[in-house]
């Protein structure tokens, strides 16, 4: 990201860690950030938001499996995709760090702790446990 | 004689980390003197001991208990516990039946407030990858076993929620201040991968 947003040239990190062990490297000339227009509106990451939760407790869910082109969904772990598991807490809003963290938007929503069994995910002869999961509201489809 | 490779070896971890750390630094965008006030703040003002205070008042008061495990931010921060990577911690109980274990399977999120900062294995690949598969296998692996019958539910952090476990209360710890029981709870029974032993 930060070559990418060109507050490091690429090569930059190389050449300075190759030059820190002794070698004589050029160093790639200081860049011009590409600065976002963005700011966070807080500090922190929760985030209050309007709509109601769209899952409640009890509930069944399961987690998306299909990626949607453009977004990269940072938080939902691969174990656990396209399985289906039971809304266990509905969670503060938080923002979602898919887009934040590209500064392309706070996108806060509702976050929800799912229920999974063991064997649903792993298969019949796992060890029999509970996991549970934190889903940002997008990760998850409804099971009808 | 040094170890490293000659010119066509990539420079390791270390060397590109202190590279980046520099070239941010020559840059204006990071201060060197914050980060090692974050690292110092949270080595050794903000640690487990934080989490044993909230361990030992939630055995010792009742009333205590219930907040704690209804909302967790709140009475952790009422013995003036909070920030970073403590914004909202859920707090679940160990019982003889039920056992919580936590981990994050994407990073190390961890409950700074209370735990300070995350032991090395907690970070390591293969405890996260192997605690949400077969979790009695890596408990037993870590010296705990519990009984056939206990319900384990791994926690996966991976949201800004945070986990802290409440560990059983050892039998024969009726006598001891709430002082005393402090020095008994250790950061592994607080992440679940250990149990609280009487003294």
């Amino acid at each position: 990201m930060l070559t990418e947003r060109s507050v490091l040239a690429p090569g930059a990190i190389e050449a300075r860690a190759r030059n820190l062990r002794g070698e004589h490297v050029a160093e790639p000339p200081i860049t011009e950030p590409a600065r976002p227009h963005y700011a966070p509106t807080s500090e922190r990451s929760l985030r209050p938001v309007d709509a109601a939760a769209a899952f409640g407790v009890g509930e069944r869910v399961r987690a998306k499996s299909m990626s949607v082109p453009g977004h990269t969904r940072t938080r939902l772990p691969g174990y656990i995709r396209g399985h289906t598991g039971v809304v266990d807490i509905v969670q503060p809003a938080h923002v979602l760090p898919d887009t934040n963290a590209h500064f392309l938007g706070e996108n806060p929503q509702h976050v929800y702790t799912v229920r999974f069994d063991s064997r649903g995910v792993w298969g019949p002869d796992a060890e029999p446990f509970a996991l549970t999961v934190e889903m940002y509201e997008s990760y998850l489809e409804t099971t009808a | 004689m040094t170890t490293t490779g000659g010119p066509g070896d990539t420079p390791s971890v270390a060397l590109r980390t202190e590279a980046l750390e520099q070239l941010l630094t020559e840059r204006g965008l990071i201060d060197p003197k914050v980060m090692n006030e974050i690292i110092t703040q949270y080595e050794t003002n903000v640690g487990p001991l934080n989490g044993a205070k909230v361990v030992a008042k939630a055995w010792t008061d009742p009333g205590y208990r219930r907040r704690l495990l209804q909302d967790g931010t709140a009475a952790i921060r009422e013995l003036g516990f909070s920030g970073q990577q403590g914004e909202h911690i859920v707090v679940v109980e160990n019982t003889p039946t039920t056992h919580n274990v936590v981990v994050c399977t994407l990073c190390s999120c961890y409950p700074w407030p209370v735990l300070g900062l995350s032991p090395s294995w907690y970070k390591d690949p293969v405890y996260r990858a192997r605690v949400v598969r077969e979790p009695r296998t890596v408990l037993s692996a870590m010296g705990l076993e519990p009984d056939d019958d206990v319900r384990i539910t791994v926690r996966d952090s991976t949201s800004e929620v945070r986990w802290l476990v409440l560990p059983e209360r050892p039998a024969g710890t009726e006598h001891l201040s709430e002082e005393e029981l402090v020095a008994l709870v250790t950061r592994d029974a607080m992440v679940g991968v250990a149990k609280v032993t009487a003294p």
